[in-house]
């Protein structure tokens, strides 16, 4: 008998022409945690996929539990042995726990939905795993992380015997992460092999038996976990050499310059670490730090979404109160949000309208907006930030991803802000659009301004900011001065 | 290349599809003005025209009031309701203080429970189709309690005139009324920033809140907006019944809705055309005297416009996969 339940021979995937994979050799051992590890865009998900059916590889060979399996074959098939837990919840939220547990498996007694016989399974169940819920308790009512749990414990309870879990830790806190893990060991113990995928390489060091690290869709490392070092890892992860394509240009370093933003010991009611920093004039400050860190709370304080309760926000030397996004605009702070389709834009809306939106009661004259100013504005954001559109009357769901974002940094640039708050305004955007949106916070900056930068992918932040901050469970801990002798690495050591 | 040209032709669906609703408006009159044209003086006589006009005038203006909540994403039930007690409020204050008095109480109605409505949306997170539900229901209540079901008679002349029957030349002043509301909401919808916010909210919310908008302040004023019109609606339909009822207006709101969808607005919100609305209205009012030229009793008729009403719909509406 094989001692590996997965087994990836050679897998090769290609989309459009792009190697994702390129000659993975992966394994999982039966009984084993193991951690998958790469940079976003390194390959991760695609093997989980390929695993789990979703893609089918280009080539090469899958075995699980020694047969080969034929790429063709279904998700519902594999599912009798491997069960995905996916980042997004897919619980009903009015359901109990356990009608959400066997949701779609119900045991029948004449027809009727045995609602006792499933909570008792259930309960069986989770004891058997060292999960204590209350299968009676609505899913709306529990913690993150005990939806989590039940998350898990739905996946597994139809006897599967491998788990894929993609960034399973990413929307819990400390506490509710140790449990999670407690509980992920004990699943080791009892028999089930388990493969994670983080950025959390701390957790990957205390929690998993082996490792496998990927770059550019290979792999890079594969060992056990006591046979090496958080710093492999990294180096593994990143390369040896990665020189950066870009680096701002030397900033305006008048040390005479008063700040543009001063934000003195603020807190509010989400928050309750005081934090103090300043942004000059012409500088763009990166907030490092894992999802969950605490960088966009901060934003949130700052664009008056969770006003601050105590502190100060000080703007060109006058404080101001931000008890809303109207009043940070006001103030002349802009927020480009995490998520533009839920935050920035409205889709179904043209790119013109999307785009005026902040302004529009500056565009007033004579009580009816101004329209043929409107249009100069807009033309003239589509050409500065090269927006590739038909026309300013297009819909802006019609555009790629890329210029949607710089239809959202276009609002920031109509509302005359100077100070700009952009949250992972890179992501999911390519290379072109992003040295693009790069090139829009070069010109903001030269004309006296100040950007507060915020990215999951540490080369975003060394090749856009000048100085950095170094964000930990809402807090500043480590401030980079000076950002051109800082390597990925010494930022990817000081946010873990 | 090829993209554009997609594109294109996307617009030009959408255009068409855009003005399904005047295209159709133009069908169905040519359509009713033939197969009519030998009952009493035919459907295309202006007499029948006017009439039409004037029955659709009232749908319209509660139309204007829809169109901007369904276009935040919200929806107005109550509008029915306060027409009814508005009736009956402006009779009443009419017959012991005068016209400016009535005025203000009726219209007073529609600010008082438009902004109920606003506080309960906005202010405490109802969905807005179950608070005015809420409010349709009470101020429903509230119409048979006040004058305990009795009707309350207008006497006054000039206020009929004004608010009602009165005619300027040959144009009745009702409509006169219509098409200057028409005229103010569909500049305060397109060409004015708070139409555009509005139908920013209904749109995405959050993006509108990043925006720097302020989304429940701008919600409650749509409430109010709504019912202040349906007040003056209310007004209108007193003055051209002489008098105030508890079953004025009922279930007006439901017509009102139809005609906006009909008109494009989107029922999901982020859509509305007030022209459009207009047009469903007028649309609404013809083929309910259309059918009664044909002969068909009330309740066939009923099952008549009902049928219409799904297969405009069906046509001019944007299919949304589910």
């Amino acid at each position: 008998m094989s001692e590996f339940i997965i087994e990836m021979k050679d897998i090769v995937m290609q989309f459009n022409g792009v190697r994702a994979l390129d000659g993975v050799d992966f394994k999982l051992r039966k009984g084993e945690i193991r951690g998958l590890v790469g940079k976003n865009g390194a390959g991760k998900s695609t093997i989980m996929k390929i695993i789990q059916g979703v893609y089918m590889q280009t080539s090469g060979q899958l075995f699980i539990d020694e047969k080969e399996i034929p790429p063709s074959m279904s998700i519902k098939e594999r599912g009798k042995t491997i069960s995905m837990i996916f980042q997004e919840y897919s619980l009903a939220g009015e359901m109990t726990v356990a009608q959400n547990v066997f949701l779609n498996f119900e045991p029948l007694i004449y027809g009727f939905i045995n609602d006792a016989a499933c909570a008792h399974k259930v309960q069986d169940f989770m004891e058997g795993i060292g999960v204590a819920i209350d299968p009676y308790t609505k899913v709306r009512d529990l913690s993150t992380g005990d939806m989590q749990l039940v998350e898990i414990t739905k996946a597994i309870i139809h006897n599967t015997s491998v788990i894929l879990m993609d960034e399973p830790t990413a929307a819990l806190d400390a506490d509710a992460t140790k449990k999670f893990f407690k509980i992920i060991r004990r699943l080791r113990d009892e028999g089930y092999s388990i493969l994670i995928s983080t950025h959390h390489l701390k957790d990957i060091m205390t929690v998993c038996d082996s490792v496998t690290v990927i770059r550019d869709g290979k792999v890079t490392l594969d060992t056990e976990i006591k046979k090496t070092l958080l710093k492999e890892v990294i180096s593994a992860m990143l390369g040896e050499a990665e020189f950066k394509h870009r680096k701002r240009k030397a900033r305006n370093e008048n040390a005479a310059l008063k700040p543009l933003l001063e934000v003195c010991s603020i807190r509010s009611h989400k928050r309750d670490t005081p934090v103090t920093f300043e942004v000059y004039p012409g500088e763009v400050v990166g907030l490092a730090g894992l999802k969950g860190s605490g960088r966009t709370e901060i934003f949130n304080n700052l664009y008056g979404i969770d006003p601050i309760t105590e502190g100060e926000i000080v703007i060109k030397g006058t404080p101001v109160h931000i008890k809303s996004p109207q009043q940070a605009i006001q103030a002349g702070v802009f927020l480009i949000p995490e998520n533009r389709h839920t935050q920035g834009l409205s889709m179904m809306h043209t790119l013109y309208d999307n785009m005026l939106l902040p302004i529009l009661s500056a565009l007033v004259k004579r009580f009816l907006i101004d329209d043929r100013k409107g249009k100069n504005v807009v033309t003239e954001l589509i050409r500065s930030l090269s927006i590739k559109t038909p026309d300013y009357n297009v819909r802006i769901s019609q555009l790629s991803g890329g210029n949607q974002q710089k239809v959202v940094v276009g609002k920031a640039l109509t509302s005359k802000s100077t100070v700009m708050l952009m949250d992972d305004p890179m992501y999911g955007v390519d290379i072109h659009a992003k040295s693009e949106i790069a090139d829009a916070i070069e010109r903001f900056t030269q004309e006296g301004n100040g950007v507060i930068f915020v990215s999951s992918e540490l080369d975003e932040i060394i090749e856009n900011c000048d100085r950095v901050l170094v964000i930990k469970e809402g807090q500043i801990t480590e401030e980079f001065k000076d950002i051109s002798g800082v390597t990925e690495d010494n930022l990817m050591i000081a946010i873990q | 290349m090829e993209n554009y040209l997609s594109q294109n032709k996307k617009k030009i669906i959408e255009s068409i599809r855009n003005s399904m609703v005047f295209i159709a408006l133009i069908v169905l009159f040519i359509i009713f003005a033939v197969t009519l044209k030998d009952v009493g003086k035919g459907f295309a006589d202006q007499g029948n025209l006017w009439n039409i006009i004037r029955q659709t005038a009232l749908i319209a203006i509660l139309g204007v009031g829809m169109s901007f909540s369904l276009g935040a994403g919200q929806i107005d039930l109550s509008q029915g309701s306060i027409v009814a007690v508005t009736s009956l409020v402006t009779a009443l204050v009419l017959r012991s203080y005068g016209l400016v008095p009535a005025l203000i109480a009726g219209l007073g109605v529609g600010v008082f429970v438009g902004a109920l409505n606003g506080i309960l949306i906005a202010y405490l997170g109802m969905p807005a189709f179950l608070a005015t539900l809420g409010t349709q229901i009470v101020f429903g209540g509230v119409a048979r309690t006040i004058t305990s079901l009795k009707s309350i008679p207008i006497v006054d002349e000039f206020f009929k005139i004004v608010f009602g029957g009165g005619n300027v030349g040959t144009i009745p002043v009702l409509v006169i009324w219509m098409f200057a509301i028409i005229i103010f909401g569909h500049i305060l919808l397109v060409k004015m920033p708070f139409g555009r916010k509005v139908l920013a909210i209904g749109g995405n919310a959050k993006s509108a809140f990043y925006s720097g908008i302020n989304v429940k302040r701008t919600i409650f004023i749509v409430m109010v907006f709504s019912g202040v019109l349906a007040a003056f609606a209310g007004i209108l339909w007193a003055g051209r019944y002489g008098g105030g009822r508890y079953s004025i207006g009922e279930g007006a709101e439901v017509s009102a809705i139809a005609a906006s969808v009909l008109g494009g607005t989107s029922i999901m919100g982020g859509i509305a055309s007030i022209l459009g609305a207009t047009a469903g209205a007028i649309m609404i009012g013809m083929i309910d005297s259309a059918l009664v030229m044909y002969g068909l009793d009330v309740y066939q008729q009923m099952i008549v416009r009902g049928i219409v009403i799904i297969i405009a719909v069906a046509t001019t509406h944007k299919r949304r996969d589910i």
